[in-house]
């Protein structure tokens, strides 16, 4: 597959543009790592509660923070659009 | 002729909500209502935790979806990412398991539908001739999919308001069972002590549980897939993925504890126990017991939700082979469609045995398993290609989102795709001993015919060709630009074309610009014949040589020169070389790279204008193998021109005495059993001239300026003799002046394509942009 192939998709950018978009993701990283490792211990509360309360708070906390990490990368969605429309017009 | 075909576009009429319930649709489907019980069995209590943690492994697998799918949002999905982003097999071999995968799933659908229509027989206390439903789920399995397999070849596919229906409806039972099973447990505080222990099979049973059940949550599959037809797919696509997952998780979760938590089994036997133990029919069972109408709902649940999941498997996995077919990577017949309905019935007829055999063959546990372990193998290959699709492609595309930690995400979904894979090797051997036939298989199509009709489908044109036989004998291919500056070319051809018994064939490239349609070049066909090879056939023809001749039209020399080599089986291409050009990225030149590299054959670069007063003949040697082929073609030199061959061997400087005898003995040796060259050790001792330095290049270059002709062992590829070697060869060949001879020798299949996949994960994005521009 060459980049022909993509360029016939139409899914290539204006040549113009290669390279001036940023490819930095907009995801938060910390608060992202950080809920992730939560959603991880929230798994790691259900093991050690063995059926008991621990478990019941590890599927809550990774119930919340499931949620949690869906509204930030659903955030960084509408941020990349931002900032493409950004770097294509800079300065408005 | 090649024809430009008008692109047909979806209208793009899916928003948000709507796109989002697809994905909720096809996750919330057979697979819960069938693997449940399984699952359970498997992890006990722990099945929480199984449905969490694949949240987790599958969100990974999301992001990348996500990416790609915002990015490149065509009907593809997977399969067209992994045939942009991956080399060689990998696109063949992403159809070949999509197929296998979605034939499977249909299979699992079918026997679970078989299942749930047995249940409701032995619930009405009818039986089919004589025999009672538990009996009859494999029949009835069959039944259903021969059902499915002529609905879908009438061509009547499921609508899109019947297919809302049906995930309203899975939704409502799904919802009731749910509400009824809390209600039930919160009513009885015992119903909480039912989780402990809650790995009663230990974190081996869970992953077991994860590996059984990740075919619940591969719906983003169907988001991406329907990306021609979404409103704003750089922004709607990924919000979709991610929030169909944030819908879906929880809800498998909540089933989970209510299945587990609100059955009262009545023996002491455990719950999970027994939901094992009904395995399939585990959750319409434990409906029984706290639901209203519980088992009668469960049963119409289980019984839409296997017939629309057996529906969609069976026409995607029609659709799949369908396309390879198309793609010629599968034989015709599979692109064959009807002439009365329209649809590719031959395709239909091959994955509906597909899905009947797999149905019959193993039990429905294995059946999950297969295709499980496929689908994870799918995903496995996304994320590889989303890692080289950014690294080659990035700056060139339009993301509606980037993954976070890249590319630590999708390495770390490989590994745990890989471990959940390779776990489920302990719960069901026999699945992949499938799913390892499968590959296997998938492996020996492609090497053994869809490679080869594949490059017939892309191949560059032949416009012109004069004299080629069928006739199979050596062949020396020479690509003539400049007749005026091909003599020696054509008079080394010649040479080895007689010495081999063999003929020459001329090949002129007419190239056109990668913008312009390769027809454009017909309109130069009669001038490359009469300024070109007419007068390099005058030259051959003197020679007394067999010869062909013949035009292709390419884009690019190097590929036209590839495509040759493949069609004719040529043995051997003699290209010419003018010297070296600045070009950053290349080690001899754009082409001529591109064709050493590529290139099923010995390749000879030749810079010289003659091949006269031949008298004395440099070829450095670095190791045996790497001088065979300069040494068969420095014996035909000295034969047919008189001239005299002398090694050369250079050793570092220092090198331990005791070091340097066996380094030399061992050189000796191996140029003795080439069989060509020096006949023993005692000649091999005398031909060639044993030299310490540390400084190789500048020695062979000051060396050559004493010699007529130079011969030197092309490195053979570029990244990794790169950086064992920093590409000395080449190095010597741009710093030395004089006539000289690149050779490199064909490789074998094996090293070919690991250094070929090699070179395609390190190529970089900005290589991909200078060759696009060049």
């Amino acid at each position: 597959m060459t980049i022909d192939d993509l360029r016939e998709q139409g899914v290539l950018l204006p040549e113009e543009e290669w390279g001036k978009h940023s490819l930095k993701t907009t995801v938060p990283r910390l608060p992202l790592a950080a809920a992730l490792l939560v959603a991880t211990v929230g798994c790691l509360l259900m093991f050690l509660g063995n059926g008991g309360v621990l478990t019941w708070v590890g599927v809550a906390v990774f119930i919340v923070t499931l949620y949690a990490v869906t509204w930030m990368l659903d955030r960084a969605v509408t941020r990349q659009r931002e900032r493409v429309r950004r770097e294509r017009a800079p300065g408005r | 002729m090649p024809r430009t075909e008008p692109k047909t576009e979806l209208s793009r009429e899916l928003g948000l909500f709507t796109i989002t319930m697809v994905g909720v649709g096809a996750m919330i489907g057979a697979g819960i209502f069938v693997l449940t019980g399984i699952a359970a069995g498997a992890a006990g209590p722990g099945l929480i935790l199984a449905f969490a943690g694949n949240g987790i492994v599958t969100l990974l697998t999301a992001l990348a979806y996500a990416e790609l799918g915002s990015a490149i949002p065509e009907a593809g999905g997977g399969y067209l990412w992994v045939k942009e982003g991956l080399p060689g097999a990998n696109a063949f071999l992403a159809g070949w398991m999509s197929w296998f995968a979605h034939a499977v799933a249909g299979s699992l659908y079918a026997l679970g539908f078989g299942a749930y229509l047995g249940l409701v027989l032995d619930e009405l206390g009818w039986t089919l001739f004589g025999l009672s439903g538990a009996t009859l789920e494999k029949p009835l399995a069959v039944a259903i999919a021969l059902m499915f397999i002529a609905i879908n070849f009438k061509g009547v596919g499921e609508t899109g308001l019947a297919g809302n229906i049906v995930t309203v409806a899975k939704l409502l039972v799904i919802g009731l069972f749910v509400a009824s099973g809390l209600y039930a447990m919160f009513g009885e505080p015992t119903s909480w002590e039912r989780f402990t222990p809650l790995t009663p099979k230990g974190l081996g049973g869970v992953l077991t549980a994860m590996g059984l059940t990740y075919i619940a949550f591969e719906g983003y599959e169907i988001i991406v897939q329907a990306g021609e037809e979404v409103r704003h797919p750089k922004r709607n696509i990924p919000r979709a993925v991610f929030w169909s997952l944030a819908v879906v998780i929880p809800i498998y979760i909540l089933v989970a504890i209510t299945a587990l938590g609100a059955v009262d089994t009545g023996s002491g036997q455990p719950t999970w126990e027994w939901l094992g133990v009904h395995a399939e029919l585990g959750l319409a069972e434990a409906a029984r017991q706290f639901m209203p109408l519980g088992t009668t709902l469960l049963l119409i649940g289980g019984l839409l939700s296997t017939m629309s999941a057996l529906n969609a498997t069976t026409f995607s996995s029609t659709r799949v082979s369908f396309a390879m077919g198309r793609d010629r990577n599968l034989p015709d017949f599979f692109s064959r469609v009807h002439e009365r309905t329209r649809t590719p019935y031959l395709a239909l007829l091959a994955s509906g045995g597909l899905i009947i055999f797999m149905a019959l063959a193993i039990p429905i546990a294995d059946v999950a398993a297969a295709a499980d372990v496929m689908f994870l193998l799918l995903f496995l290959q996304v994320n590889l290609a989303i890692i080289t699709i950014r690294r080659k492609y990035g700056a060139m595309l339009d993301y509606g989102f980037l993954t976070p930690f890249f590319p630590v995400i999708p390495i770390l979904a490989i590994l745990l795709m890989v471990g959940i894979a390779g776990f489920m090797f302990h719960f069901s051997p026999i699945a992949w001993y499938f799913v390892a036939g499968w590959i296997g298989c998938g492996f020996l199509i492609h090497h053994t015919y869809a490679r080869k009709r594949e490059r017939e489908k892309y191949a560059t044109p032949v416009v012109l060709a004069h004299g080629l036989g069928g006739e199979e004998r050596y062949r020396v291919l020479v690509p003539v630009a400049n007749p005026a500056r091909a003599r020696a070319l054509i008079d080394f051809a010649s040479l080895m074309a007689d010495s081999h018994d063999g003929e020459v064939i001329l090949l002129h490239v007419i190239t056109v610009p990668s913008q312009t349609p390769l027809q454009v070049g017909h309109r130069y066909i009669r001038a490359a014949r009469d300024e070109v090879l007419d007068q390099a056939s005058d030259m051959i023809a003197a020679h007394g040589t067999p010869f062909s001749s013949t035009i292709r039209i390419a884009h690019s020399p190097a590929r036209a020169i590839i495509d040759e080599v493949e069609e004719r089986k040529i043995d051997m291409v003699v290209m010419g070389w003018h010297g070296p050009r600045r070009h950053p990225r290349t080690a001899i030149g754009r082409n001529i790279d591109r064709v050493m590299r590529n290139a099923d054959c010995h390749v000879i670069v030749l810079r010289a204008d003659d091949l006269d007063d031949l008298g004395r003949i440099l070829i450095p040697v670095a190791y045996p193998q790497q001088a065979r082929l300069m040494l068969e073609i420095g014996q035909m030199l000295e034969e047919h021109k008189g001239a005299a061959l002398e090694l050369y061997h250079a050793i570092p400087p220092g090198l331990e005495a005791r070091k340097r005898s066996a380094r030399t003995e061992e050189l000796y040796t191996g140029l003795a059993d080439l069989g060509v060259g020096p006949e023993s050790n005692e000649s091999a001792r005398r031909t060639i001239l044993i030299e310490e330095t540390d400084r190789l290049v500048r020695r062979v270059v000051e060396m050559s300026e004493e010699y007529d002709l130079t011969m030197l062992g092309a490195s053979r590829e570029g990244w990794f003799r790169k950086q064992v070697a920093g590409y000395i060869p080449e190095r010597i060949a741009r710093l030395a002046s004089g006539r000289l001879m690149l050779v490199k020798h064909r490789r074998s299949f094996v090293k070919s394509w690991m250094l070929d996949t090699i070179e395609f994960f390190l190529d970089t994005p900005r290589r991909a942009v200078t060759w696009t521009r060049a």
